[in-house]
Order: C-alpha cells, then sequence, then structure tokens
C-alpha cells in the first residue's frame, strides 16, 4: 500500500514541478485576469449604486468574492489536462493501463497536481496586486482563513473527479469538446464566476447551492469573506464529500466500462 | 491581380474551408451548440443581476441585451473572417507560413482566408433572435423609455434607437 502511495505521490509531484515551469503563461493570464476581475468589479459596483435596498452581500465582500473568483479560475473544470485527453485519442492510454496502478486514481492525481501549481501560480500574485490596488481586504477571522483554506482543499478535489468523469467520456467521443465545453460553461455559470450565486433567484437557490460546481468557488469565496458563518462549515464539507464519493463512483464506473469494450489499435 | 481575382480567390478559399467542416456534421452542430452556450452565459449572467436588482440605473435587461448582442455580433462576424490570424503562431512554428510565402499573393490574403469559422454561427443566430426579441417587447413602449433615460444620455439613446429599429427589422 505504501509504494503505491508513493507512486501516486511522484506522480503528483512531478506534474506540479512540470506545471510550475510554465511562469510566464500563468504572468499572461494573470494580467487577463486582472481585466476581468475589474470589469466584473465595475458591473457589480453599478448594480450596487442603483438600488438602495439591502443587499445579501456588501460591497467589500462583493469585490472580494469577485477577486476570489478570478483568482481561483483555474479551479474551474473547463480546464482539463490536455495530455490525458490526447493519450487517449491517440491510444497512448495502453501504456497508462500496462502500469501497475489504478487509472482513474492516477487520472485524478495528474489533473489535481495540475490545477493546483496552476491556481497557485496565478492565485498568489493576482491575491497581491489586488490586494494593493483593488480593494481585496484580508478574510475577517482567522476561523474564516481557516475555512476557506479547507473549503479550496474540497474544490480541489471535487473539481478533480469531475475533471476525471469528463476525461472517461473522451473513451468514447475521441475529442470530447462538446462534453467539455458544456461541463465548462456550467461550471462557470453555477460557481459563481460570472455571478455570486447569492444574486440568483430565491427558487433557485436549492439548487444551486447543491450543484458539485457551487463549492468549486462560491463557497471558499463566501467563507473567505465571511459572508457564509463558520456555523456552516460541516454542512458544506459534508456535501463536499458526498459530491467527491458519487463522481468518484461515476468516474470509475464510466471507466470500467470503457475498458471493458476497449481495443487498442495497433499494437 | 484584380479585385476580382482576389475576391474568386478568397472565395475558393472559404468554399474549402466549409466543405471540411461539414465532413464532421455531429462535430460541427455540438461546437456550435456549445458556442451558442458559451455565448449564452454571459446573457444569463445579465439576466440575473437584472431580476435581482430590477433595473440599471433606468436601463433594462432588454436594452442592455440589444447592446450586448449588437456587440458580440460585431465580434462573432469578425472572429469568423479573422480566424486565420489566430492561428498564426502555431503555422510559424510549424513551418507551414513558408509555404505562403511561396505563394504568388499576398501572405495577409492567405491567413485571412485561411478559414471560415462555421461554429459561430451559433453566435449569429442568436443574436439574430435576441434582437428580433429586444425589438418586438421594446417597440411599443418606445416613447416611454424616453422618460426615464439620464440626462445626458442621449447619445447611447441615438444608439439605442438605432439598434432597436433598424437591426431587428433586418433580421425579421
Amino acid at each position: 500500500v505504501i509504494a503505491t502511495a508513493q507512486a501516486y505521490a511522484a506522480a503528483w509531484g512531478a506534474r506540479f514541478r512540470a506545471s510550475l515551469q510554465y511562469r510566464a503563461a500563468a504572468l499572461a493570464g494573470m494580467a487577463t485576469q486582472l481585466f476581468w476581475g475589474l470589469m466584473r468589479v465595475m458591473v457589480l459596483a453599478a448594480f450596487y449604486r442603483s438600488t438602495t435596498a439591502a443587499q445579501p452581500m456588501s460591497v467589500e465582500q462583493m469585490v472580494g468574492y469577485v477577486w476570489l473568483g478570478q483568482a481561483l479560475l483555474m479551479m474551474q473544470p473547463w480546464y482539463i489536462d490536455r495530455e490525458i485527453l490526447e493519450e487517449v485519442a491517440s491510444g497512448q492510454v495502453a501504456y497508462q493501463l500496462l502500469r501497475p496502478l489504478d487509472l482513474h486514481v492516477h487520472w485524478v492525481c495528474r489533473d489535481m497536481a495540475n490545477r493546483a501549481s496552476a491556481v497557485l501560480l496565478r492565485a498568489v500574485p493576482l491575491c497581491i496586486v489586488a490586494g494593493i490596488f483593488f480593494g481585496l481586504e484580508p478574510p475577517p477571522s482567522v476561523g474564516a482563513a481557516a475555512a476557506f483554506l479547507l473549503t479550496t482543499l474540497l474544490a480541489l478535489i471535487v473539481a478533480s473527479t469531475l475533471a476525471a468523469v469528463v476525461a472517461v467520456t473522451t473513451m468514447w467521443t475521441i475529442s470530447a469538446l462538446g462534453v467539455r465545453q458544456m461541463v465548462g460553461t456550467l461550471a462557470m455559470m453555477f460557481s459563481g464566476v460570472v455571478v455570486p450565486l447569492a444574486f440568483f433567484p430565491a427558487w433557485s437557490q436549492p439548487i444551486v447551492a447543491n450543484l458539485p460546481f457551487a463549492l468549486m468557488m462560491d463557497v471558499p469565496g463566501r467563507f473567505y469573506t465571511g459572508a457564509l458563518p463558520l456555523a456552516a462549515l460541516p454542512l458544506e464539507l459534508a456535501r463536499g464529500a458526498a459530491w467527491v464519493a458519487a463522481l468518484t463512483l461515476l468516474g470509475r464506473g464510466l471507466l470500467a466500462r470503457a475498458q471493458r469494450r476497449l481495443v487498442i489499435q495497433g499494437g | 491581380m484584380t479585385m476580382r481575382d482576389t475576391l474568386a480567390l478568397i472565395g475558393h478559399y472559404y468554399r474549402a474551408s466549409i466543405r471540411s467542416q461539414i465532413q464532421y456534421k455531429a462535430s460541427l452542430l455540438l461546437l456550435t451548440l456549445a458556442h451558442l452556450l458559451a455565448t449564452g452565459i454571459d446573457l444569463l449572467g445579465l439576466a440575473v443581476l437584472f431580476a435581482h436588482f430590477g433595473q440599471l440605473r433606468g436601463w433594462t435587461l432588454a436594452e442592455v441585451a440589444v447592446f450586448y448582442g449588437v456587440t458580440n455580433a460585431a465580434f462573432s462576424l469578425a472572429d469568423a473572417v479573422g480566424t486565420g490570424f489566430d492561428r498564426f503562431g502555431t503555422l510559424v512554428k510549424s513551418g507551414g507560413f513558408d509555404r505562403l510565402l511561396l505563394r504568388p499573393r499576398s501572405t495577409a490574403l492567405q491567413l485571412a482566408a485561411q478559414e471560415l469559422t462555421l461554429r459561430r454561427a451559433g453566435r449569429h443566430r442568436r443574436h439574430g433572435r435576441r434582437l428580433r426579441l429586444c425589438g418586438a417587447i421594446d417597440h411599443p413602449g418606445h416613447a416611454g423609455l424616453l422618460d426615464h433615460r439620464e440626462p445626458g444620455g442621449d447619445e447611447h439613446h441615438d444608439l439605442w434607437r438605432g439598434a432597436g429599429h433598424a437591426i431587428p427589422r433586418y433580421h425579421l
């Protein structure tokens, strides 16, 4: 068991170090995200100015939420490890299947490493710039900061298990571009990146809150800004754990089915 | 090279590009659909905000949607025609640009004619529908809209009138 865990950890580390190399790409990405973040803050601020009614989050909380949305943008599952997809399309996945590792766990590990490094590379400089110039404030309490870190970690696991499900669908469709775009679009809308989920109509709140996408940005963002009290932490963790379990089962089930009828051509 | 000759050449290129894209019908359909969804998301976001806040300093969702539609339609048209330039980097890296240099025509023309992206049709189509919708909603209440427009917003208003009247008619 220890040797297997070490193998997964090694795969994780290798991925993480490899993607940390693309610093210029991360910097360019950060510049784009600064622009988008500013635009979203300005649009929302204009709406705030046009009303006197009480809002579900204060202006300061909204600003913090929008910046966190930009910082955690690479967490969203519209970004999926291209290598995994290409491996399936090119048939290289046969080599992965030969390894004494579980393909699903291996994929999730690789995806998590990619996602974590991509988020870190962008989030750290973005938060510094947004903190100095654009009104991003530190969390109101140590508890809020801890809840934010914990739920961000959970977001990483949920996003990676979901990405693995999407990756498995390439076994049927080769390009999976359609599935990827659909999942990506849903994720953008229902994670709170486009519009904070708090502004969604009241009737849709129970639905939106229970989708896995809310866990990927909305929940960490609300804990960070203090819009969600610490008492809500156990519920969110339970929701996250349930989604991880469900997505893992789905991914493994689909992969098992795909492997039963898998033919590697030319070998 | 006469103008006519150039246009005929671009026509040839585009025909080839379109023929190659419609070879994969399911893929094209899915991509167009995904594209439609992806651009629709922003509008859905706007709709959510307007549902929550009611209005934005006297502007309603329908009015803002017209602006969004006009800008987006213009962008997608430019994007559909300009995809070739998007690929310039890849072309240079792969050495494909050398082939373009060898041909006795301008490289800009050849780049522009590389592809006429069909999946962008998802965008055009949606804007058509949206503009029609907005036109229908706003035609009767047009005079009323003038009243609650902020002073100094004349320029916007003219633009809006242009968009609200001319374009929906065109699409109808």
